[in-house]
């Protein structure tokens, strides 16, 4: 049996992530520890390690105790001697700080103090623990930002911030503050990144995701922590993919799977150790951010990639998450000046651990280069007359609220000799048309736009940039209307009004049929529309170069 | 037109009854015999029959209904009433099992098995009848035997019961429910040692489960001060894997909170894999709640821990008091601040309009005083001496009333009885006070479901007499008495409340203490009608200190000092080489009883005098005492104990000595000073204000921390002026400063009574 080191996990304690960060390998010791002889068992507190001495009479395993300074210490000094006496000689007392040890040292408890002495430069910033308040006060350049005391690992917070204890708090914040600034630095954190994907309404996340993974200069090894089944894509590419369940898929208590998704997760980031998390939606998860606060997981940064356009609606709390991570990457948006929603506006939470960068618009390169008109029909199959092909990129979800719209357009279409191509999701099964509807599957798509002579699309960040970087064939958006997704029908009338594309908005009381007959009528044209924005973003490269720096620790 | 229904079959209908109790299904055992159609009266037996399995069983529920139906019927068996008794003391009333029992089965001539239960009935309602049953249950039966015990202990005749308790011991060889009886009753009459022993014995008895006794050993050893031993047995205890409320009783005796917070987060986090057992967790959040610890439990509760039914309902006072949104804590941190009572703090503000303090000739006002006790300390004492002072202020007995938490004789807790009595006004014994006939009101009520230990009880035991009473003034004496006196007198709107603090801060004198009282006594003194006193100006101070007031808001009230109790003694001889050194204290940690030894052994050593000390007290340390007096070799040492007058306690002495680590106002530096003794002390509390400051026989303050050595040479350098002094100068000085006069007029003056 291979020797564990276990470490007790006190709620609230923030001494177990620090100590932790001493320790090669931890793993949380469970309610009924089943501890080996070989074992060692560290109590960030002795008054666990005390309420729990008889079970670990039993058990011949290591012990090892941080002795911390509380209101009784001189009782728990007498105590903790004749426990130590009567298990001897398996417990070793520690002490947080040098100042703890010489209080420990008058008690009569001999505890050399953990951690060693700070080599490198303190970091610039500042966290003010006000117990008080259940909060720490962040300070970067004079801007104080709150975090809940023991929201963030303070292994992780401390490789930013130098944690600071006002000089009327109890010494043991004081012994915490100082263990903080003694411990080791982190070595090589390696090319390791974990990507956590949500469940989103169409690949939006998993796409921004790969694009950013493709633009790494440096080989890196990803793995994606994934709730959506589009993720098998990264993994027909080579990467690494765990797929998850939502609580709601599971039906399952929100609480309790939130308390077992982080277990899970914190195991993985014990045991992996990357060196940075990436998450893309419009809020940190809290399993994500419970998990990385976990003793033993502090080695990762924390990114967001969060973009912009947001509804008016929305709930703009999300936001507020911005606190707890490394960077946030917002990708550009070329639709950025119709941006309705919070994003637009500057973020009213504050920063915390975080410096935001937005970039150019994000896309994913593909693979190849984009094919020619005739290669892509080829590849496409459909054969290479002068037969006018309109790709239809709808999400499923674009026509819900118009019924027969969809009806309208294939009577429409066969009226202009117009060919209609379905785009239908890479994962979703064939579905069945009696009709002479053709259907495509492909991801990405965009190495295949030469193929159509226009094309009719929903408006999410990714289809919009695509089409509106990749390909000068007329395009018309359909926004679809979705709570949980971003303003699209903004993003379509900006395009429509900077004469982009057209759109097709049912809400703003545009006639279907007129809207329809004009759009496929133009295909006929084949006209190149002119003036839509220089192709090839760089969005995906900055991000993976600010990703790269970020954990190097350069920015 | 006939009834078609078919005849049941009773052999089957019973098979089914049979079949369904074997298996536990009471409630379609119950329903059967409802669905078959028969009347109680047709199938009695069927029904008697269920009855029977269901009380068995224990479906106490069921087995009620069947026999009310029985009842119904009028085919209620004895059997059945027997059962029924039994059913109402299981839930906790006793009353209901007596009338059943008595309409039953009479009241005389009770077959065994119904006298013990009616014993049990009556004892659980306080008859005075049930240790007549008892008496003849408890030869041969040690559970009668031992309701006997509990029973005459419950009245406090705690003397009776430790020798029956004796008598049972012995005759019950191996139950050990009558030494755990005899232990805690030792403890109730104040003798630890006999406890202790008692306690060890049981640590070594097979069966007997160890951890309890080293809890009881440690609870009792933590109350001696004896704290290094309780810390040695902790470790022994904690290794024995004690029950959760045990640890949370430990661990809140020794004052150490980190261990009882590790260990209940323990627990919650076993909870799903390894249940308490059943019962615990409903104790420990009553410990909690005791504590004050509103918040945690609340978080227990939130966490789906099984609480129990008396815990859910203070946790819905407390959402009616505070509101859902304030009783709520998501974080440890957030319920660790949630305590009792400061989250009831400050008090609302209409309670500062509440009536406003009335000026009164001080023959029409009605005062009530209330302390804890009557024991044998100087706070006791001065709390006759201020009765005393009121009435040679002319105050009529009949306008004074004092109610006392308890004056159980056996506990000692009536030492100053009798003298109080003979002040001739009316007393009131808060532990024996029948007729709380007057129901607090609902938002009272909830509040004080609240309030942590004691300070719950204390309250609701004083507001029905308040409440009856209505006293001008309520005056409460010692930090206890105070808050409680405090805090019904603010919310029933007494005109004037006087809280009398009778020694340093809280803070200073129990390090352990689990509660801190400041901020009760903080809202308290922030009210316009509460004045808050101390007995000295340091005791004033420091209390202001405390509570973060202005100098000043604290007044002072002076111990009184019926000085002609007091004769001076005659003057030395001039040339006399015997210096008779005397201490009078508790033999306990916070007098520093070691000090003292070391100290007059040094005096002993270079004092050109030959010094014979004396201690005069008792208490834990008197073993101690003893063996390091012959351990320094300390010679002519003299113990006394038990002594009241004057003459016996100061008689002989020249030197009164005091070097206790607090104090508040000495009774015995004034009593010694009043014969004219010379006294020495260290400065702490009001010791300095207590002696005579000037001239040659003024006192000796010695630093609060002093060698023993540099104590005996200031000592020695002092003792030839002191000596040669005329005591008289000592004895003005204390007339002067603590006559009764004194005492009755300050007490008048807060008040706000005319002289």
């Amino acid at each position: 049996m291979t020797a564990v080191t276990w470490i007790d996990t006190p709620e609230g304690d923030p001494a177990a992530g620090l100590i932790a960060a001493l320790l090669p390998e931890v793993r949380p010791m469970p309610p009924l520890a089943a501890t080996a002889p070989e074992d060692t068992v560290w109590f960030p507190s002795h008054h666990a390690f005390a309420a729990r001495a008889a079970e670990f009479a039993a058990t011949p395993c290591a012990l090892h105790v941080a002795v911390r300074r509380g209101r009784s210490l001189a009782a728990d000094a007498q105590v903790l001697r004749a426990l130590a006496d009567r298990l001897a000689p398996r417990v070793t007392f520690h002490a947080l700080s040098p100042a703890a040890a010489t209080a420990l040292q008058a008690l009569g408890i001999d505890a050399a103090p953990l951690g060693t002495a700070p080599t490198a430069p303190p970091p610039s910033d500042r966290a003010v623990i006000e117990p008080d308040r259940d909060r720490l006060l962040h300070i970067r350049h004079g801007v104080e930002t709150p975090l809940p005391l023991t929201a963030l690992n303070w292994a992780r917070l401390a490789r930013g911030a130098v944690l600071t204890a006002p000089g009327d708090l109890e010494p043991d914040w004081h012994d915490l503050a100082a263990l903080a600034s003694r411990l080791p630095s982190p070595g090589d954190p390696g090319r390791h990144l974990l990507f956590i994907t949500p469940n989103g309404v169409g690949l939006g996340h998993l796409t921004r995701q790969l694009a950013v993974l493709h633009a790494m200069t440096e080989p890196v090894r990803a793995t994606f922590w994934s709730f959506s089944r589009a993720a098998l894509i990264a993994q027909a590419a080579g990467h690494d993919v765990l797929l998850r369940h939502t609580a709601e898929h599971l039906g399952a208590d929100p609480s309790a799977w939130q308390m077992r998704e982080t277990e899970a997760l914190a195991t993985y980031l014990r045991r992996f150790r990357p060196a940075a998390i990436v998450t893309d939606g419009s809020q940190v998860e809290p399993f994500l951010r419970d998990a990385m606060a976990q003793p033993g997981c502090h080695h990762a940064r924390l990114i967001w990639i969060r973009r912009g356009m947001w509804r008016a609606d929305a709930d703009a709390r999300g936001l507020s998450d911005v606190r707890f991570c490394d960077r946030v990457l917002i990708p550009g948006d070329l639709a950025a000046r119709a941006d309705p929603g919070a994003t637009a506006r500057a973020n009213p939470f504050p920063p915390g651990l975080s410096k935001t960068r937005t970039s150019a618009p994000v896309v994913l390169s593909p693979a190849t280069s984009p094919l020619s008109r005739r290669d892509a029909r080829r590849a496409l199959g459909l054969g290479f007359g002068t037969g006018t092909t309109c790709l239809v990129s709808l999400g499923g979800e674009a026509f819900s609220r118009t019924a027969g719209v969809e009806d309208r357009l294939r009577q429409l279409a066969r009226k202009a000799r117009v060919t209609l191509v379905w785009a239908r999701s890479p994962l979703a099964a064939p579905s069945d048309h009696a009709d002479d509807t053709r259907q495509i599957a492909l991801y990405p798509i965009s190495p295949y736009l030469a193929a159509f002579d226009g094309v009719i699309s929903a408006c999410g960040y990714n289809s919009f940039h695509e089409l509106m970087t990749m390909t000068n064939r007329p395009v018309l958006f359909v926004p679809t209307i979705n709570e949980r997704l971003d303003d699209q029908g903004a993003r379509a009338r900006h395009a429509a009004s900077e004469g982009w594309a057209l759109c097709f908005d049912p809400e703003q009381g545009h006639d279907e049929s007129a809207v329809l007959r004009s759009f496929l009528g133009s295909l006929r044209r084949a006209e190149p529309v002119a003036g839509r924005p220089p192709g090839n973003p760089t969005g995906a490269a900055e991000m993976a170069a600010t990703i790269q720096d970020c954990i190097r620790g350069n920015i | 037109m006939p009834d078609s229904t078919p005849a049941p079959d009773f052999a089957r209908l019973r098979r089914t009854l049979v079949e369904l109790c074997g298996r536990d299904a009471y409630l379609d055992a119950l329903l059967a015999l409802e669905d078959s159609g028969l009347a109680v009266a047709e199938a009695p037996e069927l029904w008697h029959y269920l009855e029977r399995q269901l009380t068995e069983g224990r479906a106490d529920r069921l087995a009620r209904v069947v026999r009310a139906r029985l009842a119904e019927a009028g085919s209620y068996s004895t059997q059945a009433a027997l059962a029924d008794a039994q059913a109402a003391l299981d839930h906790g009333d006793p009353h209901r099992a007596e009338t059943i029992l008595r309409a039953v089965f009479g009241s005389d001539d009770l077959p065994p098995p119904v006298a013990r239960v009616m014993a049990r009935a009556l004892a659980g309602t306080g008859h005075p009848e049930a240790l007549l049953h008892l008496d003849r249950l408890s030869d041969g039966d040690s559970d009668m035997a031992l309701l006997k015990v509990d029973t005459l202990r419950a009245e406090d005749r705690l003397l009776e019961a430790q020798a029956h308790c004796e008598l049972f011991a012995r005759q019950f060889g191996g139950d050990a429910r009558f030494q755990v009886r005899l232990a805690r009753m030792a403890v109730g009459l104040g003798r630890w040692d006999e406890a202790l022993r008692v306690w060890e014995t049981l640590c070594a008895t097979p069966g007997f489960p160890r951890s309890v006794a080293l809890a009881n050993r440690i609870r009792l050893l933590a109350r001696l001060e004896r704290n290094p031993e309780a810390h040695a047995l902790t470790a022994e205890f904690l290794l024995e894997g004690p029950a959760l409320p045990d640890l949370v009783t430990i661990a809140a005796t020794l004052g150490m909170t980190g261990l009882m917070q590790a260990a209940i987060a323990d627990a919650v986090q076993r909870e799903s894999r390894l249940p308490l057992p059943e019962g615990d967790w409903p104790e420990v959040c009553g410990q909690l709640l005791d504590l004050g610890r509103l918040g945690q439990v609340a978080r227990l509760a939130s966490q789906g821990l099984p609480v129990g039914p008396a815990v859910t309902e203070t946790l819905a006072a407390a959402r009616r008091v505070l509101g859902r949104d304030n009783t709520s804590p998501a974080t440890p941190a957030e319920a660790a601040r949630l305590q009792m009572p400061d989250a009831l703090l400050p008090f609302p503000p209409f309670y500062a309009m509440r009536r406003p303090a009335l000026i009164r000739h001080p023959d029409r006002a009605r005062i009530l005083l209330v302390n804890a006790s009557l024991g044998s300390g100087g706070a006791e004492r001065q709390f006759v001496m201020m009765v005393q002072a009121l009435l040679r202020q002319g105050i009529r007995p009949d306008q004074i009333d004092a109610a006392l938490f308890s004056v159980s004789p056996d506990r000692g807790r009536a030492h100053f009885l009798p003298e109080l009595q003979d002040t001739g006004i009316r007393l009131h014994d808060l532990q024996s006070r029948d007729g709380f006939y007057r129901r607090l009101d609902p938002a009272l009520e909830d509040t004080c479901q609240l309030l942590p230990k004691p300070l719950r009880g204390d309250v609701v035991a004083l507001h029905d007499l308040v409440a009856e009473l209505r006293p001008d003034i309520l005056h409460g004496w010692q930090d206890r008495a105070g808050l409680a006196a405090g805090f019904v007198g603010a919310h029933l709107g007494t005109g004037r409340i006087v809280l009398s603090a009778r020694n340093m801060q809280p803070a200073k004198r129990d390090r352990g203490a689990q509660i801190d009282d400041r901020r009760l006594y903080a809202a308290l003194c922030a009210l316009p009608n509460v004045q808050l006193t101390a007995n000295s100006i340091a005791g004033a101070r420091d209390y202001e200190d405390w509570l973060g007031l202005d100098r000043g808001a604290a007044g002072v009230l002076m111990n009184g000092l019926d000085t002609a109790r007091f004769a001076i003694l005659p003057p030395r001889a001039p040339n006399a080489r015997v210096v008779r050194l005397v201490g009078v204290f508790r033999f306990a940690p916070n007098k520093r009883p070691l000090l003292w030894l070391d100290t007059v052994r040094a005096l002993q050593r270079l004092s050109p005098y030959d010094v014979r000390p004396r201690m005069v007290g008792s208490g834990p340390l008197r073993d101690e005492i003893l063996a390091h007096a012959s351990a320094i070799g300390l010679k002519h040492l003299q113990i006394d104990g038990g002594l009241s007058e004057p003459a016996a306690i100061y008689g002989p002495a020249d030197v009164i000595l005091l070097m206790s680590r607090v104090e508040g106002t000495p009774n015995v530096l004034l009593e010694a000073q009043a014969m004219g003794i010379a006294a020495a002390g260290c400065d702490v509390g009001g010791v300095r204000e207590a002696m005579l400051s000037e001239g040659p026989a003024a006192g000796l303050v010695l630093p609060e921390d002093i060698a023993s050595e540099d104590a005996a040479r200031l000592i020695q350098d002092w003792l030839p002026t002191a000596l040669a002094a005329p005591g008289d100068a000592r004895a003005a000085f204390i007339r002067d400063t603590y006559s009764l006069e004194a005492l009755g007029s300050g007490t008048l003056g807060y008040y706000g009574l005319e002289a």
